[in-house]
């Protein structure tokens, strides 16, 4: 081989760069460097838009040559370490469910046990899921390739999932996004569930505002500190994931964990495990989580058309489950004597706590002397029961009519 | 199968309905495990 020839393969990375193909990879790297940017600059969900970012920097680094794939992402024969942990945690479903044990132990249901009818938020806040999943079929065919398109079942599977995204619960979507093998659309879906539950600050916001009036979100409302009874934090994980798991067999994973978690918390014999989930396994499991959901937005996957109506939807469903939420809560308070601040039942989405703490924020921006954060934690911590019930729900729907 | 929109707005409304179900049978749970918690308190 001659010198230039040497030369060529050995910065072949650089060449490629000056390709159709290097040039989506630039891309990407915009991408990857707006979510980096986000997370260090503007400080939204740090901790997972930061791997997302990297993961996507490392899957979009030009092929080796020989085997023309990045080598964190390697071949089928040789699976780079990106893939490996693909694998290993997301595509079994690993990542989601240790996610959801480490979240279980860091939820204090005693604010819901205190005022349960707080619970119905985490219900009507899922209406965005179910409204963007009827949108999705409609608009789906019109953006997928004819042979996708074709298929209903193709359709009706991603449409469950892009409908979850408005749960602004990641884990669940990628739950449901796994369950009906997604995987060539699961770049979009988790980058949207994951950069969507990081942009609470910024979306929700601007809808309450749009659906409530000043007064509607100055209204106060009663709350008496105390904790519940021990007995009833350790019966509720217990009895629910039973009632759940007995109901709705496709979410008992999900509340299973998420139940498994919060009796390590609330037994009382178990603090070492308790902070182990919070803390180590909460981290380490991010770090993983995150990472290899950058690992999946490859170009080639990324920068397709569809993936700009995946994002849309989400975002769709991010705002119409906030909405749902507000409207449902406006509609109770046609009824009640007790009237609800509205903004609570925007609270019902999973992103906890940073829904309810959002909430509360603008509840004192309205009124300085305002707190309702205990109200719109128990929204919040319903949100997160909803949303594993309505993401077990849609997968048994639909498996059922697919198969 | 085909599957149309009307299809998708069964399995919304179905979907919506189990959500509100489920969570009901959670409140309800939630009422009876305060009764309990106050009946353990009295006594």
């Amino acid at each position: 081989m001659d010198l230039s020839g040497i030369l060529g393969n050995l910065f072949s990375g650089v060449s490629y760069l000056f390709t159709a193909e290097g040039l989506k990879t630039l891309v990407m790297f915009v991408i990857a460097g707006t979510l980096i940017y986000l997370a260090i600059k503007k400080d939204y969900e740090p901790a997972l838009l930061l791997p997302i970012g990297f993961g996507a920097i490392l899957a979009n680094l030009p092929p080796v040559l020989e085997t023309m794939m990045p080598s964190a992402l390697g071949t089928a024969a040789e699976p780079g370490f990106l893939t490996v942990l693909f694998e290993a945690g997301i595509r079994n479903e690993l990542f989601p469910v240790l996610i959801f044990i480490a979240v279980g132990a860091m939820i204090d249901f005693s604010p819901l046990m205190k005022d349960p009818s707080m619970i119905f938020f985490g219900a009507a806040a899922q209406f965005g899921i179910f409204a963007t999943f009827l949108l999705s079929i409609v608009l789906l065919p019109f953006v997928l390739p004819a042979h996708q398109a074709a298929d209903s079942n193709l359709v009706f599977r991603l449409a469950s999932a892009i409908g979850i995204i408005g749960a602004a619960d990641g884990p669940t979507t990628l739950y449901v996004a796994n369950h009906f093998d997604l995987r060539e659309f699961m770049a979009p879906i988790s980058v949207a569930a994951y950069s969507y539950m990081s942009l609470v600050p910024v979306i929700q916001p601007p809808v309450i505002k749009a659906l409530t009036t000043r007064e509607e979100r100055m209204i106060r409302m009663e709350y008496h500190e105390s904790r519940a009874p021990k007995v009833a934090l350790i019966l509720f994980p217990i009895i629910v994931t039973l009632v759940a798991g007995i109901i709705v067999p496709m979410s008992a994973p999900l509340i299973g964990s998420l139940m498994f978690g919060n009796l390590i918390r609330e037994c009382g014999v178990l603090e070492r495990l308790s902070k182990t989930a919070q803390n180590e396994l909460a981290n380490l499991v991010t770090i993983l989580l995150g990472i290899s959901i950058g690992s999946t937005m490859v170009a080639q996957n990324f920068l397709r058309w569809d993936t700009a109506l995946i994002m849309l939807l989400g975002l769709f469903a991010f705002v119409f489950d906030t909405a749902g939420g507000v409207l449902f809560a406006k509609f109770l308070n046609i009824f009640r004597k007790n009237k609800v601040n509205p903004m609570i039942g925007a609270a019902g989405i999973s992103a906890f706590p940073m829904s309810a703490r959002v909430i509360q924020k603008m509840a004192k921006d309205e009124d300085p002397y305002n707190f309702i954060l205990m109200q719109a934690t128990s929204a919040n911590v319903a949100g997160q029961l909803g949303s594993v019930v309505a993401g077990g729900l849609i997968i048994t729907l639909v498996s059922m009519l697919i198969k | 199968m085909n599957l149309g929109f009307v299809d998708g707005l069964y399995i919304s409304a179905l979907g919506l309905a189990g959500v509100f179900l489920v969570l009901t049978l959670f409140y309800v749970t939630i009422r009876t495990l305060q009764k309990i918690g106050a009946k353990e308190k009295e006594e």
